[in-house]
């Protein structure tokens, strides 16, 4: 729509762009100076650094599904494939006998397999992205139930648990890992022309393929990279957890669309990306601290979440007039 | 593609009926799966013709049929909803407030089917008239509803207004969980006159006919006059209603409004509806496939029950069935293109 009347140096909408990034921004902001003006414990360093430690690894599992979203596909099966490799590490430990890094790597191969599939199966046979993956879902979500039921009633090994609490000068590891590759995302999204393209097949995959994009390679791999960084937040989470439980990952990828969604990506691809989704993880985040601050239910914090997603949505749609979704 | 897609869901004459082409249609498949699967069953194991199964395998078709028939008509408008589950807790949730509030259970009924028809509204406004993603709309609505059930709930155990029955209850309402007619559970009686009624309406009935073709090209449909979107508001609030009902059903049928009624159905219904023939592109799809679809997944179920499989077996065997459902149906439909060409 948009790409054919703009040149190849402007990837994305910039103006829609800016425009809900920077209300989700102030949004942050504001609700981050009336948090900390208002309750003395939300600005306590113990109740930052936790929030900030639990970004970090969903976070980490965001980024590639964040591009999934920028091509205008959708995996769904993220939750599950989250559950999938953090769980499959410790069945590998307790059951299979390995030491801690061959197990580590190799469930991640095998979330990187599913997602493989997934973008396998969309490319090559033009299936939707929606259903194909709630299928995904639904199979590997069985898969990790059974693997959970095995592991029933005992904590993973030591080395395994500690490995969430790895630190580094001092603070959390994973708080750097997430840093550092946000912070490479972002550089990329804004000088890479492989990331430039990336947007131009989201926006419009028959004029990128017109200028000779190879839009189903972008497809599959942002597919792989979704599952991948997806594994490495399950395995960072199970850890984390401390024993395999059946309620990992379940009704993440739902935080993750309205996480994204928030952040500026567009269910129709083309726009959104790594920084956008953060902020929104991190906007949920705190809305959810500070419903706990303020003793609210703890049972409306769906219906905040809902609520939010929805409007999220609408704001998106009166910002970018018909163009949004 | 389209003017084909539109003559459906009998786009065979009847001189042309070859082997092959029986077998691209949808509900023969399902139907051959189905029966399999029956055979299996009834063969396979002693308890499947038992009294007690076949009640509980009647009761739990029951209210799938319903919530099958409202997808299904949003799949052939081209729409989907996903809140079903949601509206069920909460519709079976009103409704016993309101019964244990002390009115008659006819009150009741229309105070849950209200709540149904409410979120249809809502789901119908904001996806046609206001042209938001269904996705989106209707997970939104999943979560706000759900949130709802467990504002009214408060957490922890159910408390006494949550059961259906007692001195101080109507018992009308109760006896809909548990009415039946000779050997049939009205719920189940229910889900087949709805069920036949619907599919000779999308069939045969003109309104039929619009459905699919709002479905199926929906720019197409609104330049010829069809109201697209008062036929999609529509779908979504039938949708609502019957989920209502179903909910209401399973409320009655257990005796007691739980948070957890409805937890998942809606992408079961999906896969059934999916399984039968629907497509999420639109225009496509038959409520006789989609009962197929039911009775595949119900089926599933009791067999894994049955022959005592851990259910988490089941969730891997109707993941991929979804996922051969779906990539066999690209297959065909690749094949076709290139055929037209």
């Amino acid at each position: 729509m948009a790409a054919t009347d703009q040149s190849m140096s402007v990837p994305f909408n910039l103006r829609g762009f800016a425009a809900s990034g920077g209300i989700l921004v102030a949004a942050v902001l504001l609700l981050f100076v009336f948090l900390a003006v208002t309750k003395a414990q939300f600005s306590a360093y113990n109740n930052l650094y936790s929030l900030a430690f639990a970004l970090s690894i969903d976070a980490i599992a965001i980024f590639g599904f964040t591009y999934v979203m920028v091509l205008g596909e959708i995996d769904l099966s993220v939750g599950a494939v989250y559950a999938l490799a953090g769980t499959l590490t410790g069945w590998l430990l307790k059951v299979g006998g390995l030491d801690l890094y061959p197990a580590i790597v190799l469930a991640l191969c095998v979330a990187t397999a599913v997602g493989f599939a997934n973008g396998f199966l969309v490319t090559r046979f033009k299936v939707n992205s929606l259903m194909l993956t709630i299928g995904t879902l639904i199979l590997v979500q069985g898969v990790v139930g059974v693997l959970a039921t095995d592991l029933v009633g005992g904590v993973y090994p030591r080395d395994f648990r500690l490995l969430a609490k790895t630190r580094w000068f001092g603070i959390n590891a994973t708080i750097i890992v997430a840093g550092f590759a946000l912070a490479v995302l972002v550089f990329l999204q804004l000088r890479s022309s492989l990331f430039r393209k990336m947007y131009l097949v989201g926006e419009n995959s028959e004029t990128a393929r017109i200028y000779g994009i190879r839009t189903d390679a972008f497809k599959l791999w942002a597919f792989v990279a979704s599952a991948f960084f997806a594994g490495v937040g399950g395995v960072l989470t199970a850890s984390r957890l401390t024993h395999a439980s059946t309620d990992m990952g379940v009704g993440l990828e739902f935080t993750y669309v309205t996480a994204a969604i928030l952040g500026g990506a567009s269910l129709y691809g083309g726009r959104g990306g790594v920084g956008g989704s953060v902020l929104g993880l991190l906007f949920l985040a705190l809305i959810l601290n500070g419903l706990v601050m303020y003793n609210v239910n703890p049972l409306a914090q769906q219906v905040a979440i809902g609520v939010l997603l929805i409007c999220a949505v609408l704001v998106d749609m009166i910002i970018n007039k018909k163009e949004g979704a | 593609m389209s003017a084909e897609a539109v003559a459906t869901p009998k786009t065979v004459p009847a001189q042309s009926i070859t082997l092959s082409r029986l077998l691209a249609q949808p509900e023969v498949t399902a139907g051959i799966v189905v029966a399999v699967l029956l055979l299996v069953l009834v063969f396979g194991s002693p308890f499947f013709l038992n009294a007690n199964n076949l009640a509980s395998l009647q009761t739990s078709i029951g209210p799938m049929v319903l919530l099958a028939i409202g997808m299904t008509v949003l799949f052939v408008t081209g729409t989907f909803d996903l809140s079903i589950g949601a509206t069920m807790a909460l519709a079976g949730l009103v409704a016993t407030w309101l019964l244990s509030a002390g009115l008659p259970w006819q009150v009741a009924m229309i105070g849950g089917v209200g709540v149904g028809a409410i979120v249809g509204v809502f789901n119908g406004v904001l996806v046609s008239y206001v042209g938001l993603n269904p996705l989106i709309v209707t997970l939104g609505a999943l979560y706000v509803l759900r949130g709802l059930v467990d504002l009214m709930i408060g957490g922890g155990r159910p408390q006494p207004w949550m059961y259906v029955s007692g001195p101080e209850v109507d018992p009308g309402y109760y006896a809909f969980g548990s009415l039946h007619i000779g050997p049939l559970h009205i719920i189940l009686l229910l889900a087949i006159v709805l069920a036949l009624g619907a599919d000779v309406i999308l069939r045969r009935h003109p309104i039929g006919r619009l459905l699919y073709l709002a479905g199926d090209n929906p720019d197409a449909a609104r330049s010829l006059g069809i109201p697209v979107r008062r036929l999609q508001l529509a779908g979504f609030v039938l949708c609502g209603v019957l989920a209502a009902i179903a909910g209401m059903f399973i409320a009655a049928r257990t005796g007691l409004a739980s948070r957890h009624i409805g937890s998942g159905v809606e992408l079961q219904i999906i896969i059934a509806c999916l399984v039968g023939g629907a497509s999420i592109a639109g225009g496509r799809g038959s409520v006789l496939g989609s009962v197929l679809g039911v009775l595949f997944i119900t089926l599933v179920n009791n067999a894994f029950n049955l022959f005592e499989v851990a259910a988490e077996w089941q969730k891997v065997v109707v993941g991929s069935v979804l996922i051969s459902v779906v990539v066999s149906d690209g297959w065909r439909s690749l094949r076709r293109a290139r055929r037209g060409k």
